[in-house]
């Protein structure tokens, strides 16, 4: 290997059909240092030798699928941005590639070699940036424990027990749910809040009981509130529905994205599906698509999770860099502004 | 696990013979009963007739009773009659004792009266009848003593005539007339005799020994002949009737020894004794009869009084059947209506069970075509578009026609793969295998979804769109896909090919509006009338399930939307699909509930 070829960026592309591998190589050759691998035992064999940098795997594949494939390449490489590329995949599968996977772009066949370079040039440029160790030693654990849950987040799994910030539950808000959130004392300014963005006044009453304990939680009905909730309080974590008000939060989260890079967004809906899933992976770099009924233990893990990943991201920005998402197109409808307000907002705060 | 089963499987066989065999012994009670109750009803009238028959078996005959007491007090009236006349007969010295014979007369009828008379005492009983004969036998032999007697009667009566003219010729003889003291002795004779012949006292019959020995000592001193002849005749006859007079008593004593009066008075005591039993025994009958009656009478009042009470419950449940027979047809028109709505539903789900198990299969066939489409697709798009850039860069080694020519052809390859991906894409969206089930949903691009499925279909018409600016709807995409294509498939079979095929869409209110309209053949009232009726089907058998248009009207309808047909034949048909922005999901999302939202730890 040349000393040229040592610099370049090492990416691992993993499909069972043969052709697809050439078509990559042959696309990519040029630019990058090109590994392929037949299968996933055979990927996880090279994961262990190389450093890689960028991971692309289709998802079905006989004996070990996409989604096995990437979740052992976070563990063995954590670096490596994690990318999957299908022909076609069903819900369960694109669950599994956001929560266990954590993948960074979702990519689907027929690929255009375009768009593909610019995502696999976006990926490695993600890469540079070495993941943060987590402050606490509970992640492993915590990821071991996620790890172990279906990829559709449905499945229960033993609550854990909030990480230390449970001291303060006698201090917490009941914020009030609406668009005008709770009035939340000052001194909270300082502690990482949710908030829970959903139409349904139920779901905003059952997620505010369930996770006010650990942190205080402000609720919003709409954008409107969402965003004033988001200029008043320091929030961390924003737990959202698919669709608020008839509009769907996509845009919202991507724009949030691009100003605000550190929030850490959970959508939490009972109307999953794939198209959704891929749209908010690419454009929204959410960071749990889970789905209603979830179970307690899910729910606070996932946000615990979150939370923790916010703090990362608070202290080194630059970890940020790794989540960047697809640049989203011009917002076609930014009706009343709000995408604007947004820029606005985090122009001058972020 | 098996043990249970099978140990409530032979509790279960047990209920199962309990319940047989109560249910057999029921019966079997039921029968006795049938039985039973017939035998009792039977049973209660023989005793009935039974003790009636020995009630009017021998009926008391009361009135014979009187007769015949009647009877025996006559007997013994003259009886006692007949006995003072025979007592009274001597005294009668002078005619016959026709008084004595009328009294025999009436006894000896009377006692055949009692004995063979309508009202006879014979064959009573066999006491009675012993003291019948008693008494019968000694009336005869008192009656035949009779015959003596009044023989013995008439000779003392001669012998007393005799003896007064003996003693009065006598007495008239002048010696007799000049001698006191035997004068005096023979009118004491003659006194003597005639009071002995009325009372026959014992001293009576002395003084008369002594006198008439008296009479013949002093006769004895008298030489008259005659006079002495006629003394002793006198004599004689006084002996005569002295004896006569005693062999009188002895027939009286005779008579009075018969004892015709006992017997009566036995006979008379047997028979009262005879019809008291008699009495009694019937008493006692018609006791018993009247004690039986009222028992009887009791049960049947309380056979009446349960009658009653089962009658009236008849009664109900009779004029219940009648309400029931005059409701039946209202029932049976209501079952029917049900029935058949039951039937509407079953087909219906019939029909939406085939049609999801359609979509169902068609998801999972889209799904592995999309993956083995895609697959290829994928590397043979890139190669061409690498090949392409490369041919592109090859300015030296390829000649400019040449190189139009390789741009010009894989970029035919390239469209044809675009093509070829569009589609998949398009069967993707249809089936929305991997989308949820409801979502907000842009209805103009389920319609050219639709129209991309059906270009085989359509190619050959004139399509036109005129689509508005929607807003997304709340609803289930896969199924409004499902309808749009169905709308198009019926417009471009009704046309054959040939005609054109308007498709718009418009917002109206809070409703978004879907028409879908062809030039083909139209359809009749009648089919219009039926269209959204399941299996109904204009087609072929075999080419159609008549399932399309049932299943867009309930797709519709769950929508909280609406569809209506305007067609008539050679007029071509429009349908016209309208849905509410809102979706009816809108009204449900109220209803979400914690349990939709977390499950708690404990539960799962």
């Amino acid at each position: 290997m040349t000393e040229l070829a040592e610099s370049k960026a090492k990416i691992l592309f993993v499909d069972d059909e043969p052709r697809i591998l050439v078509a990559l190589k042959a696309l990519f050759r040029n630019s990058y240092q090109v590994f392929t691998a037949n299968c996933g035992a055979d990927a996880v064999a090279l994961l262990r030798e190389q450093d890689i940098d960028v991971i692309v795997s289709d998802q079905r594949m006989p004996a070990m699928t996409g989604v096995e494939v990437l979740r052992t390449a976070r563990e063995l490489r954590p670096r490596a941005i994690r990318v999957l590329l299908t022909g076609y995949s069903d819900l369960s599968a694109i669950l599994g590639a956001i929560n266990d996977g954590e993948i960074f772009r979702f990519i689907n066949k027929p690929w255009s070699n375009n768009e593909l370079r610019e995502t696999i040039a976006a990926a490695v440029k993600a890469s540079e940036v070495d993941v943060a160790e987590l402050p606490e030693s509970t992640e492993p654990e915590l990821s071991a424990e996620l790890a172990a849950e279906p990829s559709a987040g449905a499945q229960p799994a033993p609550a854990p027990e909030p990480a230390p910030a449970a001291d303060k539950t006698a201090e917490s808000p009941l914020a009030r749910p609406g668009a005008d959130v709770a009035a939340a004392a000052a001194t909270l300014r300082n502690e990482t809040g949710i908030l829970v963005l959903d139409e349904d006044s139920t779901t905003r009453e059952v997620l505010q009981r369930v996770l006010h304990k650990d942190r205080p939680v402000f609720t919003a009905v709409d954008l409107e509130g969402a965003l004033e909730a988001l200029e008043r309080y320091s929030i961390g974590v924003i737990i959202t529905e698919l669709s608020v008000g008839g509009e769907s939060v996509t845009a919202l989260l991507t724009a949030l994205r691009q100003h605000h890079p550190s929030l850490v967004a959970i959508v939490l809906t009972s109307r999953a599906d794939a198209g959704h899933g891929i749209e908010l992976i690419n454009r929204g770099q959410i960071y749990r698509f889970l789905s209603k009924p979830i179970s307690e233990g899910m729910l606070r893990g996932s946000v615990n999770l979150a939370v923790r990943r916010f703090d990362i991201l608070q202290k080194n920005p630059e970890q940020t860099l790794r989540l960047a998402a697809e640049a989203a197109p011009e917002p076609e409808s930014d009706r009343r502004g709000v995408f604007k307000r947004i820029g606005r907002l985090f122009g001058l705060t972020a | 696990m098996s043990r249970i089963k099978i140990n409530t499987g032979s509790i279960g066989a047990s209920q199962g013979t309990a319940a047989q065999v109560t249910s057999a012994s029921a019966s079997q009670g039921f029968r006795i009963e049938r039985i039973f109750a017939p035998l009792a009803i039977v049973l209660a009238f023989s005793v009935l007739g039974y003790l009636l028959w020995v009630t009017l078996r021998s009926p008391l005959e009361t009135g014979l009773h009187v007769v015949r007491m009647e009877q025996l007090d006559a007997v013994k009236n003259a009886d006692l009659q007949f006995n003072r006349a025979i007592v009274r007969a001597p005294l009668q010295l002078d005619d016959e004792p026709s008084a004595l014979l009328a009294a025999a007369d009436r006894f000896d009828e009377q006692a055949k009266q009692i004995a063979f008379g309508q009202a006879g005492l014979r064959g009573q009983a066999p006491l009675v009848d012993r003291a019948l004969d008693d008494f019968l036998r000694s009336a005869n032999a008192k009656l035949a003593q009779i015959d003596s007697f009044q023989e013995s009667l008439r000779r003392f009566r001669l012998l007393f005539a005799a003896m007064r003219n003996s003693g009065v010729s006598v007495l008239g003889a002048p010696v007799v007339e000049n001698s006191p003291a035997l004068r005096d002795n023979i009118k004491r004779l003659l006194r003597e005799t005639t009071e002995y012949s009325i009372v026959s006292a014992a001293d009576n019959a002395e003084r008369m020994a002594r006198l008439s020995a008296d009479i013949a000592v002093q006769s004895s001193s008298l030489k008259d002949t005659e006079l002495l002849a006629a003394l002793s005749q006198l004599l004689d006859t006084v002996d005569g009737l002295r004896f006569t007079r005693d062999a009188l008593e002895q027939q009286l004593d005779d008579i009075a020894e018969i004892g015709a009066a006992g017997a009566l008075a036995t006979l008379k005591g047997r028979y009262e004794a005879h019809f008291s039993q008699l009495q009694a025994v019937a008493d006692r009958n018609r006791q018993t009869l009247a004690v039986y009656a009222a028992a009887l009478l009791l049960a049947f009042g309380l056979i009446a009084w349960r009658l009653r009470g089962s009658f009236q419950e008849l009664d109900q449940v009779n004029m219940e059947l009648q309400d029931a027979n005059v409701n039946l047809e209202g029932i049976v028109a209501e079952r029917t209506r049900d029935l058949s709505s039951a039937l509407e539903d079953l087909r219906l789900q019939q029909a939406q069970l085939i049609q999801s198990e359609k979509m169902a299969s068609l998801g999972q066939m889209v799904a592995g075509v999309a993956h083995e489409i895609n697959t290829p697709l994928g590397y043979v798009n890139s190669n061409v578009s690498i090949v392409r850039e490369l041919v592109a860069s090859m300015e030296e080694s390829i000649d400019e026609e040449s190189r139009g020519e390789f741009d010009m052809l894989l970029g035919d390859a390239q469209y044809g793969l675009e093509q070829i991906s569009e589609l998949v894409m398009s069967l993707k969206n249809f089936s929305r295998v991997d989308r949820s089930q409801t979502e907000l949903f842009d209805l103009n691009e389920g319609i050219e979804t639709s129209l991309k499925i059906c270009q085989s279909q359509t190619k050959d018409l004139e399509v036109e769109r005129d689509f508005a600016d929607l807003p997304d709807i709340n609803c289930a995409p896969s199924q409004l896909n499902q309808v749009f294509l169905n709308l198009i498939n019926n417009a471009s079979q009704a046309m054959a090919g040939k005609g054109k095929l308007s498709i718009s869409t418009a917002l109206e209110g809070d409703n978004a509006v879907v028409k879908v309209r062809d030039t083909g053949c139209g359809m009749d009232e009648d089919t219009v009338a039926h269209i959204f009726e399941p299996f109904y089907t204009t087609k072929p058998v075999g080419e159609g399930t008549g399932l399309g248009l049932s299943i867009v009207f309930r797709i519709i309808e769950d929508h909280g939307g609406q569809i209506s047909v305007d067609s008539a034949p050679g007029q071509g048909t429009e349908f016209r699909v309208s849905l509410p922005i809102k979706g009816k999901r809108g009204g449900e999302q109220s209803a979400v509930t914690e349990d939709s939202i977390i499950l708690s730890d404990s539960v799962v």
